[in-house]
């Protein structure tokens, strides 16, 4: 029943295996392909750096229809640039596209389009296959499909290998049966990676979910106090309000933003994301909440433990956490999942195939072995002249 | 549980190199990369192995 399992959920994620691992690859060299292509800006202004209030309002003037949702900053990959996320509809983070400012001078730095880019194109194929909120789902339930193969192959792979040594590869015997050792051997060996990859992708995979989870509950309940206040549009107070968040937690700075009015905040607080500067700290973020209106005020904020999850799941799952020696890697280990993927169905096709072959083979040496058996009957009109 | 001896090695291996990469920098930092390759070094042994085995053993 268990190899059943195995096999029936390794055929259903089979294809779509193939497309994650394959972007998967992709994905981990993201930074070094979005550099190449020239996809994120850079900065090129000299001088004094100009306030966050001041890049907001740049940005607001290059598109005065829209209403700015985020502040975000990624000092390590692109030191000095401010992207200011906007949307003319629902204020969103999610849907708020990223325009760049550089923070010495104050320029624009243009419009990204962070979905269009070569990685952006293959991370929407990666993470909802193109079919949007949907495909997301969908990916987790692959992602489901991919855990039970994986947990059902482990577990028939004790009994059936009992008999053999660890790594057993009969190189010498038919190309189905080299095959299956090879796909025991690796799908067995790589299975402490295989599995945090895959459990961290159906994390992500429900990632918008336990956002608005989180939103909806403890956020609301945080900002239920400013909940019915009036929408504050003059961020002036921003440098100020950041200042006062990375008090409250020393050794980190701000990372991301939410203005007021956005998914993440109440109309009179900024959501300040705060950031360590390396290890656990950098990727884990904590928050503090600010008064837009009396910036001073401000109140750290540990996330909830699935949101915490899901910010370590993140590096976890593309790999994008080390150097270049863990990138290559994550991108061997991706390749070697295809190939068990491959692998598996190929043997599972081959021995089926055999297995039809020997039936027939079977059939057709029966029916020689009944016609020989049976007694040659005599022919009629010989049997009614014989006495 | 004996078929399960060297594999357990290989996802202690591979656990302890992703967690450690999470938390460090540095020297860790390959050490960390290192445990996490370890599984492909392991599969890359037994192929070498498997190919360098003289005929009529099994």
């Amino acid at each position: 029943m268990l190899l059943t399992l195995h096999r029936r959920c390794g055929l259903f994620v089979c294809l779509n295996l193939a497309v994650l691992s394959l972007t998967g690859v992709i994905l981990v060299f993201h930074e070094e392909i979005d550099t190449f292509l020239g996809a994120m800006p850079e900065a090129r202004g000299e001088g004094a750096l100009v306030s966050l209030a001041e890049t907001v309002e740049v940005a607001r003037a290059s598109r005065p229809e829209a209403h700015p949702v985020f502040v975000f900053q990624e000092p390590d990959a692109h030191p000095h640039v401010v992207f200011v996320g906007l949307t003319e509809g629902a204020p969103r983070i999610e849907e708020a596209e990223p325009v760049a400012v550089d923070r010495r001078g104050g320029e624009l730095l243009g419009d990204i389009d962070l979905r269009g880019s070569f990685t952006g194109l293959v991370l929407q194929l990666h993470a909802e296959l193109f079919l949007g909120p949907f495909g997301k789902l969908l990916t987790g339930a692959i992602g489901l499909a991919f855990l039970v193969s994986l947990l059902s192959g482990v577990a028939v792979y004790g009994p059936m290998m009992r008999r053999f040594r660890f790594g057993m590869l009969r190189v010498r015997r038919a190309r189905r049966t080299l095959v299956a050792d090879l796909h025991k051997l690796v799908g067995v060996a790589t299975l402490g990676w295989t599995l945090v990859v895959a459990v961290t992708g159906i994390l992500l995979s429900l990632g918008s979910i336990l956002l608005q989870v989180y939103a909806t509950t403890e956020l609301a309940a945080l900002g239920a106090h400013h909940a019915d206040a009036p929408l504050v549009t003059d961020l002036r107070s921003l440098d100020a309000a950041v200042a006062s968040a990375e008090a409250t937690e020393p050794g980190r700075h701000w990372a991301i933003v939410a203005l007021p009015g956005s998914d993440l905040a109440s109309p009179r607080d900024y959501s300040v994301l705060l950031q360590g500067k390396e290890g656990l700290e950098q990727k884990v973020m904590t928050m503090a909440l600010v008064d837009a209106l009396a910036p001073e005020r401000a109140e750290a904020h540990a996330f909830p433990w699935y949101l915490q999850a899901l910010m370590v799941s993140e590096p976890l799952h593309f790999g994008d956490y080390g150097g270049w020696p863990l990138k290559l890697v994550w991108a061997l280990l991706g390749l070697a999942t295809l190939l068990v993927s491959l692998s598996g169905v190929w043997v599972f096709g081959r021995s089926r195939r055999d297995a039809r072959a020997r039936r027939r083979t079977e059939a057709l040496d029966t029916d020689a072995e009944a016609a020989r058996a049976e007694p040659m009957a005599p022919e009629p009109a010989l049997a009614a002249e014989a006495p | 549980m004996r078929a399960y001896r060297t594999p357990a090695l290989a996802w202690a291996g591979a656990f302890a190199g992703l967690v450690l990469a999470l938390v460090a920098d540095g020297v860790a930092d390959l050490v960390a990369t290192a445990l996490v390759a370890a599984p492909l070094l392991l599969v890359a042994g037994h192929v070498r192995a498997a190919r360098r085995q003289p005929p009529g053993k099994p």
